[in-house]
């Protein structure tokens, strides 16, 4: 873990129409008004596609701080701020956060910000548009909890796993049911390096969300968490999600005493353990790859280096991708919250422009780390039919290991 | 010929409606906050009458064809119509003073053409340098805007204040690397106007310069909707140099000196003065600590070939040293200048004078001055901030001068000479933003009282600063010229009304 921008008290304090903006509040959105750089506002993915300066930090910040000069009323900025894609791009590009940041406690946390307000402002009587679609897609996360480790295991069928969780992979409600080649490839690759995981299946409802609706209930079963690994002796915890790793990372820090836990990100882990063993990739996997950052580890934890380094370990592979910084303005437009649920035909957008950017470079696969880049690529190539194959970087390092996946079942601890 | 005072037309929901069925209807912003945000651009804003200058409806035009088509309607209805780019200027000249229409550039930022033949690139004014460099880079080419707003400017804007460029010693400024462009007059009429007679030609001598005319007008006569910019080699090397003075005179004559010497591939030379690392010294994120006996800073860049910048490196190190300057090292270099676009917006970089942190706002007061003035302007544009200091504690700070050199493809000459200066902007009320505005008039008179010009760097179309450029720096007939030209061009007042006191156009007439 790397990095965490301030907590801010005062988005405890309810906004509401009766009781107004505090103090705190409005200095916090002046800073940002007051910077005057805007340039959250052209690395910004949703500002790249629509030019609307209402959906970026600097709109965010300026409308709360109108509101509270009298010009605008709260609730009239619901629908605004759902036009985020809680990438962090905005952070990391504002002077307030590269240039003094935490020394200050003044980090712009956009991210955060917007989930209070959206949470707020419905929580004070206002309704988001088809937000029923988020509503259904948490459900199904608190159904998840409800099958009490079914649904987090069914993917490790076939699978032994450690009993001892000393070292213990957390995989959440998506990745065990739609992205479940990552906890099952990351398996098999540390089992070829002589690494026990053990499984961790409670991990609750742990969907970023959640975050925007109930912040009580997303802490509770973070609380919940805290208190298993304790339990269980859980040491080092490898998340295959990085939206969970950068809960981990961001938001669990300010929360909870995080101890001597060690949460690793799952590329992260693996480099390390191979370095350690003096693996090294054999198996040749012909291809012209670009590498997509994903949001929550690029800009939400600034990390970018693993994933990157094992591709590099991959023989034949060629990779054609742009630097981690020259990602920042780029989303595969899924966002790391409900854009794409409330937004479906921006969010194709998004990611039809990263696509192409990809295929511009000459490449015809493009790696990601995050199953939810994979999932939102998977449909966006299939409508824009453009010729660049998402795969996940475990796959190819899988591969390159003589690894498959599909038939191969590994015995572990 | 008598001209009718202007009455304005009102956007009504038929002006509306009628927007829409031209624009799209996502096209036009009618929310109160998102007109709200479009009340402000970089300058100090008065929050306590925020709501005076919201405008009444947003249009983002998608290029020109929706420009005339806006500025059609306008003219009919009479109503007034502000352009508005990146809003990254400091002369509010995206502030609509009369409400109407506001135009939102953003939209325009297509790519039309790069001629790498001819070394030039055709964009709409919505776009961003920093952008535009990203796609030119590949290249190996670039286009030199390189400003504190680089990362949220657009060409459009940097048209409409004649914009400045911290490089410009080497590659000029906006009004030279802007080589044609496209303008829709109030009319809907479309015109190109360049610096020759065609949109890719930059010098001839055929009939009138009407580009320089349709520069720096702060959205006043038209709107520019595309433009043809000069497209150079990136250049194989960038070298900053800073350099430690312990008194004013060795500064400034070292600045002379290596900005008279002849250098082909000096971009920028500058003087950080005492004051002004004083202010940094309250603030040890801002500036890397620089020892106790260091008063005065002297920064010089050199861009170009490996061949032509060490070999002048090397000797404008030799004139430095000549004065008593020590060079910094390469950490201040690399540093300072790399974050050269960040660093000094930041509200909580405002320092008490013991050094504790306050939220205040920067700004800065440029005015253009030659060589000679410099010493006497710098005493005098402190002596009014310290009035106003001492006068108001607490709402005001002297954050120091900042001397560059300003003349377009060489270090001598014109100089751009600033006053940054903090503002407690959260506090202001009409006690206090009126005595902000005096304070700039006094900091505009005294430019001008040493024939020094009221901008270089923003333009000088704001209250406190546009009655002194029009009726003191232009006193000598170019105001009475300009104030013809604006009522042939705009002869309802409808393009950006209120600015460079260009009222007074229409008023006389009446009377």
């Amino acid at each position: 873990m790397s990095y965490q921008l301030s907590k801010k008290e005062f988005y405890a304090e309810p906004l509401a129409k009766a009781t107004g903006i505090s103090e705190e509040f409005v200095k916090e959105a002046y800073l940002v008004f007051a910077c005057r750089h805007k340039f959250c506002r052209d690395i910004c993915p949703n500002f790249d596609l629509t030019r609307r300066e209402a959906h970026t930090s600097y709109g965010f910040h300026t409308s709360i701080l109108a509101v509270s000069r009298g010009v605008g009323q709260l609730d009239a900025l619901l629908d605004d701020f759902t036009y985020c894609l809680e990438c962090g791009a905005c952070e990391l590009r504002c002077p307030n956060t590269s240039m003094g940041g935490d020394f200050y406690r003044r980090s712009t946390t956009t991210v955060d910000m917007v989930r209070k307000v959206r949470r707020d402002l419905v929580a004070d009587g206002g309704a988001i548009a088809d937000w029923s679609a988020v509503k259904e897609y948490l459900d199904e996360h608190r159904g998840f909890v409800a099958s009490q480790g079914d649904l987090v295991t069914k993917w490790a069928e076939g699978i032994k796993l450690a009993g001892d969780m000393k070292t213990a992979l957390f995989v959440d409600f998506f990745t065990a049911t739609q992205g479940t080649e990552v906890p099952r490839l990351a398996v098999q690759i540390l089992a070829r390096l002589g690494v026990k995981v053990g499984l961790y299946t409670t991990p609750g409802v742990t969907a970023p969300e959640l975050l925007s609706e109930d912040d009580e209930e997303w802490k509770r079963y973070a609380g919940e968490n805290m208190e298993s690994f304790k339990a269980l002796g859980v040491k080092t915890l490898v998340v295959t999600n990085p939206h969970d790793y950068a809960l981990f990372v961001r938001e669990y820090p300010k929360w909870f005493d995080m101890g001597d836990l060690e949460v690793v990100f799952v590329t992260d882990f693996i480099l390390k353990k191979m370095k350690a063993k003096g693996v090294t990739p054999s198996v040749a996997v012909e291809g012209q790859f670009a590498y997509h950052d994903p949001c929550t580890l690029n800009k939400l934890v600034v990390e970018a280096d693993s994933p990157r380094e094992l591709i590099a370990m991959v023989p034949g592979a060629e990779i054609v991708d742009v630097m981690p910084g020259n990602q920042w303005k780029y989303c595969c437009g899924n966002g790391n919250g409900p854009y794409r649920k409330l937004h479906p035909e921006m969010a194709y957008r998004i990611g039809q422009k990263r696509l192409r950017a990809a295929a511009d470079l000459g490449a015809d696969t493009i790696l990601v780390a995050c199953p939810h880049c994979k999932d939102q690529f998977t449909d966006v190539k299939a409508r824009a039919g453009l010729p660049v194959e998402p795969v996940h970087v475990l796959e190819v390092v899988a591969k390159a290991m003589g690894i498959d996946w599909t038939t191969t079942s590994p015995t572990v601890g | 010929m008598a001209v009718a005072p202007v009455t304005y037309g009102a956007v009504t929901d038929e002006v509306i409606a009628e927007l829409k069925s031209l624009l799209g209807d996502e096209y036009v912003l009618t929310d109160l906050h998102e007109r709200a945000m479009r009340a402000a651009n970089c300058a100090p804003f008065p929050l306590h009458r925020w709501a005076d200058q919201t405008p009444d409806v947003v249009v983002l035009p998608g290029g020109t064809d929706d420009v005339v088509a806006i500025l059609k309607l306008a003219s009919e209805r009479r109503i007034p119509v502000t352009p508005r780019g990146g809003a990254s200027g400091l002369a509010d000249g995206a502030m609509p003073l009369r409400k109407g229409i506001c135009v939102d550039i953003k939209r325009m930022n297509e790519v039309f053409e790069i001629d790498e033949e001819n070394s030039c690139v055709t964009v709409g004014t919505g776009i961003n340098p920093l952008k535009l460099n990203e796609i030119l880079e590949p290249l190996g080419k670039f286009f030199p805007d390189d400003l504190a707003g680089y990362a949220n400017a657009v060409i459009g804007g940097r048209i409409g204040c004649g914009g400045w460029t911290l490089i410009g010693g080497r590659y000029g400024h906006i009004p030279d690397t802007v080589i044609s462009m496209e303008c829709v007059l109030p009319s809907g009429e479309v015109i190109w106007v360049g610096g020759g007679g065609t949109k890719k030609v930059r010098k001839s001598s055929s009939g009138y310069r009407l580009k320089d005319l349709f520069m720096q007008h702060q959205g006043t006569l038209c709107i520019v909707t595309r433009a043809v910019l000069e497209m150079y080699p990136k250049p194989e090397v960038e070298f900053a140099g800073y350099f430690a003075f312990d008194n004013w005179d060795d500064s400034y004559a070292a600045l002379y000196d290596v900005t008279t010497k002849g250098f082909g591939t000096i971009s920028s030379a500058m003087i950080f003065d005492d004051r002004k690392i004083d202010f940094l010294r309250r603030d040890d994120e801002a500036f890397i600590p620089l020892h106790k006996d260091v008063k005065f800073v002297n920064l010089f860049t050199f861009y170009g070939l490996r061949c032509e910048v060490e070999p002048a490196v090397k000797e404008a190190f030799r004139i430095m040293k000549r004065w008593g300057g020590k060079y910094l090292g390469p950490e201040q270099g690399e540093g300072d200048w790399a974050s050269r676009h960040d660093r000094y917006h930041l509200s909580y970089h405002g320092r008490t004078p013991d050094g504790q942190a306050t939220l205040m706002s920067w700004h800065c007061e440029d005015t253009a001055a030659v060589h000679s003035e410099l010493p006497a302007l710098r005493i005098k544009f402190h002596e009014i901030v310290d009035r106003y200091m001492a006068e108001y504690p607490g709402m005001f700070d002297d954050w120091g001068i900042f001397i560059y050199t300003s003349n377009p493809f060489k270090g001598w000459g014109d100089y751009l000479i600033e006053i940054d200066v903090g503002v407690a902007e959260l506090q202001y009320n009409t006690e206090t933003w009126d005595a902000w505005i005096r304070m700039k008039k006094e900091i505009a008179n005294a430019a001008v009282d040493h024939d020094a010009s009221v901008s270089i760097c923003h333009g000088s179309c704001r209250e406190g600063d546009d009655d002194v450029a029009m009726h003191r720096e232009m006193s000598h007939g170019g105001f009475e010229i300009m104030k013809k030209i604006k009522r042939m061009i705009d002869p309802d007042n409808i393009m950006n009304p209120g600015k460079y006191c260009l009222d007074e156009a229409y008023d006389e007439v009446s009377r």
